[in-house]
C-alpha cells in the first residue's frame, strides 16, 4: 500500500509540472499556424471566427466553442445560405447535407481528430484537413482557445435590439449630414418595420421564415458626433461606446482625417463599414476597418501610372490640410521627387492671379497637378492667362465635387482623376435605389453619398442574414467580405468587391477630360487604372 | 453458393473496393476552348497576349486562382507547386487571377513565392473584362469568385482539346493527368 503522504507528494509534483492550459499559446497556433511548420494555420481555412467557409465548393465547417464541445446540432437555418442560396457543385450540396451526427468533442477526441483526422464518432475528417503534429501543451492551449472562440455574442446585440452606430466627425458640412442621414434613418425605420411584420408570424409560416425567428431584431441607430480637437475624438469614441455599446458602425462622415476612428475600430474590435471620407487609412490594412475606396491616394497613385510615361515637368499645388498632403505625398513617392516640384499653401491664403504668374513662371510645368476644392478651383478663372504654357491642368473629381467648378476658360486642358463610374453606363440597381429614396422622400441632395452610405447599409442587411442567430462581430466581417460582390454595387463605382483580408471595394480611378457635351460633364482618357 | 463463385464475388469485391480507394475527387471531361484575343499582366508587370502565353508547342497546365482565396486556391496551386519539377521540359504552368484589381502583379510575384513558383509557372491578372472573357471561355465565370470551382485545365499541344479536371486534385493525379495526355 502506498503511503499516504508519498501519494501526495506525488500528485503535488505533478501538479506542479504541468504547466496550465495556455489560451494565448492556442490562438498563435490557430491564426498563424504551428511555430517552425508548413502547415497552414487554423484560420487560413476556418477563419477567425471559426465559422468555417463555403468557398470553392469546399464546405469547411464550424469549428467555433459552441458547436466543438456540443453534440452535433441540425440547425436549417444556420445553413441556408450553403444549402439553398449558393451556385455549388454537387459534391458540395451532398456533403452539405451529410447530417454527420456526433457526440461533443472532448480534449481527448480533439487531439485525435486533429492528428488522427478521426471525429468522436470514428469517422474519417474530408482528406483536404491537414493532420497536424501537435504537442501536449500545444494541444492544450489550442483546446483552451477553441472553447472561448466565438463562444459569446459580440456586444450591441440583445434579445431584441441590434445596436449600431453612424460617426459624424465635426465641421462636416450640415447638407452632406442630413443627406446622410436621411437615408440611415428611412432605412432603419423600413427595415424594422419589414422585421416587425415577419416577427408577428410566429408559427405560420407556409414557407422557410419562421426558421429565422430566432435572428430577427429591431436595429437601433445611434449618432456619434465626434466634437472638438481631433486628439479629443478617441476619447469621445470611447465614452459613446460604454454609455451603449454597438455590433457595428455603419457609413458615417468624415472631415479630415479619418485615421482617429479607424485606430479605435480597430482597438475596440468593432467593426467600421464604409465611411464617407476621401481620407481612409490607406495602408496599412486593418482587421475591422472596411472602406469603398482607397479615396485621394489612389487618385494620386493612377495618375501617377497614368503620367508615369512621360518626361514632363510635373508641379503639384495644395492646401497644407490633409485633403491636400495625403495625395500630393501619394504622388510625390509614386513619380519621385526629381519629376515633381511641390507647393504647399496654407489654408485661409487667397491663391491670385499674382500667385499663380509668379509660379507659373518659375517653374515651367507641362502638367500641373491641384489637390484644391471647388472654391479654389472658381477662383483659377482669372489666373487663365497665366496658365497658357501649362499643356495640362488636373484636378480631384472628389475634392472637386461637380466638374462644372472649373471656369470654363480651362475646359479644353483640365483633366479630373475620376475614382468612380463613368456617368452615362448607370448600373441598373441605381434606378431601385432613386425610387427607393423618393418613395420615402427622401430629397437626393447628394446623390454619391447617399448611395454609398445605402451601399453600406444593404451589405449590412444581406450579411446579418448570413449570420443567423451568430451575432459574432468577425463572422459578420467575414460575410460583409463575402456579401461585397454580390449585386449590391448601386452604381457608384465600376465594381465593388471584397475577400478575405481586403479592405478596400473599389481599387482605382480613371483619368477623364472635361466634355461638355458628355454625360456628367467628362469623358475617360484613360482606361480603369488600379495603381 | 460453391468456392468458385464466392472466390469471384470476393474477387470482384476487392477489385471494386481497390478502384473505390483510386477514385479521384475530380470530375474529367475533355473541351475544346476558343482563347479570346485579350491581353493579361504578368507578374512582372509586363503586358502578354493570352495566345503568346498559350500557343507555343508543349503541354499546357492552367488554374484560376486568386491569392485571397482562403482554402481552395492554396490546395490547387500547392498540387500545382508539388508536380511542377517532375512535368517535363515543354510544360507550361499557368494560374490566372480571379480577382485582377485586388491581385496585382506585385500580390502575384508574393503568391508565387509563397508556392515557390518555377521559371516556366506564370502568373497573370488584367483588366476585368479581359479576365472574364478569359473565364468564361473555359466555362469558369462566378459572378461572386467565391463560388468559383476548383479546376485545372491541361492541354498537350496548341489544337487539341482541353482536359477539364473539376475538384481538388493532388500532385500525384496531376502528373498522372499529364502523363496520360502526353500517352495520346
Amino acid at each position: 500500500m502506498i503511503p499516504l503522504k508519498s501519494l501526495a507528494a506525488a500528485l503535488l509534483l505533478l501538479a506542479a509540472a504541468v504547466p496550465p492550459a495556455d489560451p494565448e499559446l492556442g490562438r498563435k497556433i490557430y491564426q498563424e499556424g504551428i511555430p517552425g511548420s508548413a502547415q497552414p494555420a487554423c484560420a487560413s481555412c476556418h477563419r477567425r471566427s471559426g465559422f468555417g467557409t463555403s468557398e470553392g465548393g469546399v464546405y469547411v465547417p464550424r469549428v467555433t466553442g459552441p458547436v466543438l464541445f456540443q453534440p452535433r446540432q441540425l440547425r436549417r437555418a444556420d445553413l441556408f445560405r450553403n444549402l439553398y442560396q449558393e451556385s455549388q457543385t454537387p459534391l458540395y450540396s451532398a456533403r452539405v447535407r451529410d447530417p454527420r451526427l456526433r457526440p461533443a468533442y472532448t480534449p481527448e477526441t480533439l487531439a485525435a481528430a486533429l492528428r488522427e483526422g478521426r471525429d468522436p464518432a470514428g469517422r474519417a475528417l474530408d482528406p483536404l484537413m491537414p493532420r497536424y503534429r501537435l504537442s501536449e501543451e500545444e494541444m492544450e492551449g489550442l483546446t483552451a482557445y477553441l472553447r472561448g472562440l466565438s463562444a459569446v455574442p459580440s456586444p450591441g446585440v440583445d434579445g431584441e435590439t441590434i445596436h449600431f452606430a453612424t460617426v459624424v466627425a465635426e465641421g462636416a458640412d450640415p447638407g452632406r449630414r442630413k443627406a446622410m442621414l436621411d437615408v440611415l434613418e428611412a432605412y432603419v425605420r423600413w427595415k424594422n418595420a419589414e422585421t416587425r411584420h415577419s416577427a408577428q408570424r410566429v408559427g405560420f409560416s407556409p414557407w422557410y421564415r419562421d426558421e429565422f425567428q430566432g435572428s430577427y431584431r429591431q436595429w437601433r441607430l445611434h449618432v456619434w458626433e465626434l466634437r472638438g480637437p481631433v486628439r479629443t475624438w478617441p476619447e469621445q469614441l470611447a465614452a459613446y461606446e460604454r454609455a451603449q455599446p454597438v455590433f457595428a458602425v455603419l457609413s458615417g462622415l468624415g472631415a479630415g482625417p479619418w485615421r482617429p476612428v479607424h485606430d479605435f475600430c480597430e482597438t475596440a474590435g468593432i467593426p467600421c463599414l464604409f465611411p464617407n471620407t476621401g481620407l481612409p487609412v490607406a495602408a496599412p490594412p486593418g482587421v475591422y476597418s472596411l472602406y469603398l475606396s482607397p479615396g485621394l491616394t489612389v487618385e494620386a497613385q493612377a495618375l501617377a501610372r497614368y503620367l508615369s510615361g512621360s518626361r514632363e515637368r510635373i508641379v503639384q499645388v495644395y492646401r497644407d490640410v490633409d485633403e491636400g498632403r495625403v495625395p500630393a505625398r501619394a504622388l510625390r513617392e509614386a513619380l519621385g521627387a526629381a519629376r515633381l516640384a511641390d507647393r504647399a499653401v496654407p489654408p485661409g491664403r487667397a491663391l491670385t492671379p499674382a500667385f499663380w504668374k509668379r509660379l507659373m513662371g518659375e517653374t515651367r510645368p507641362a502638367v500641373l497637378v491641384l489637390w484644391l476644392g471647388p472654391e479654389d478651383a472658381a477662383a483659377l478663372g482669372p489666373a487663365t492667362g497665366a496658365f497658357a504654357p501649362v499643356r495640362q491642368i488636373v484636378l480631384s473629381g472628389s475634392l472637386l465635387g461637380d466638374p462644372a467648378s472649373v471656369p470654363s476658360g480651362l475646359h479644353e486642358k483640365t483633366w479630373l482623376t475620376w475614382p468612380y463610374a463613368l456617368p452615362g453606363h448607370e448600373e441598373p440597381l441605381i434606378y431601385r435605389v432613386r425610387a427607393w429614396m423618393r418613395a420615402r422622400g427622401i430629397e437626393r441632395s447628394h446623390e454619391r453619398l447617399q448611395l454609398a452610405t445605402w451601399f453600406a447599409l444593404a451589405v449590412t442587411d444581406h450579411s446579418l442574414t448570413h449570420v443567423v442567430e451568430n451575432f459574432s462581430r468577425d463572422f459578420f466581417v467575414e460575410s460583409v467580405e463575402e456579401e461585397a460582390e454580390n449585386a449590391l454595387n448601386p452604381g457608384l463605382f465600376p465594381s465593388l468587391s471584397l475577400g478575405p483580408g481586403q479592405r478596400y471595394a473599389s481599387k482605382g480611378s480613371y483619368v477623364v477630360r472635361l466634355a461638355d457635351g458628355a454625360p456628367g460633364g467628362v469623358e475617360a482618357v484613360s482606361g480603369w487604372i488600379v495603381p | 453458393m460453391t468456392w468458385r463463385s464466392i472466390r469471384s464475388i470476393s474477387a470482384l469485391a476487392l477489385l471494386g473496393a481497390a478502384a473505390l480507394q483510386a477514385q479521384p475527387r475530380y470530375v474529367r471531361s475533355e473541351e475544346r476552348i476558343a482563347i479570346p484575343a485579350v491581353t493579361l499582366i504578368d507578374s512582372r508587370g509586363e503586358r502578354v497576349p493570352l495566345a503568346a502565353v498559350l500557343d507555343p508547342s508543349g503541354p499546357v497546365v492552367l488554374q484560376f486562382i486568386f491569392t485571397t482565396c482562403p482554402s481552395v486556391c492554396p490546395l490547387l496551386s500547392s498540387a500545382l507547386a508539388g508536380a511542377q519539377g517532375e512535368m517535363g521540359e515543354g510544360a507550361r504552368l499557368v494560374s490566372i487571377s480571379i480577382d485582377p484589381e485586388y491581385d496585382t502583379p506585385a500580390r502575384l510575384r508574393e503568391y508565387a513565392r509563397r508556392f515557390k513558383a518555377g521559371p516556366r509557372w506564370r502568373f497573370l491578372t488584367g483588366n476585368r473584362d479581359d479576365v472574364a472573357a478569359v473565364q468564361k471561355a473555359f466555362g469558369a465565370w462566378r459572378v461572386n469568385k467565391m463560388s468559383h470551382e476548383p479546376l485545372t485545365f491541361l492541354r498537350a499541344a496548341p489544337g487539341e482539346p482541353w482536359v477539364r479536371l473539376a475538384g481538388p486534385v493532388s500532385a500525384a493525379e496531376l502528373l498522372a493527368e499529364t502523363r496520360r495526355l502526353a500517352a495520346r
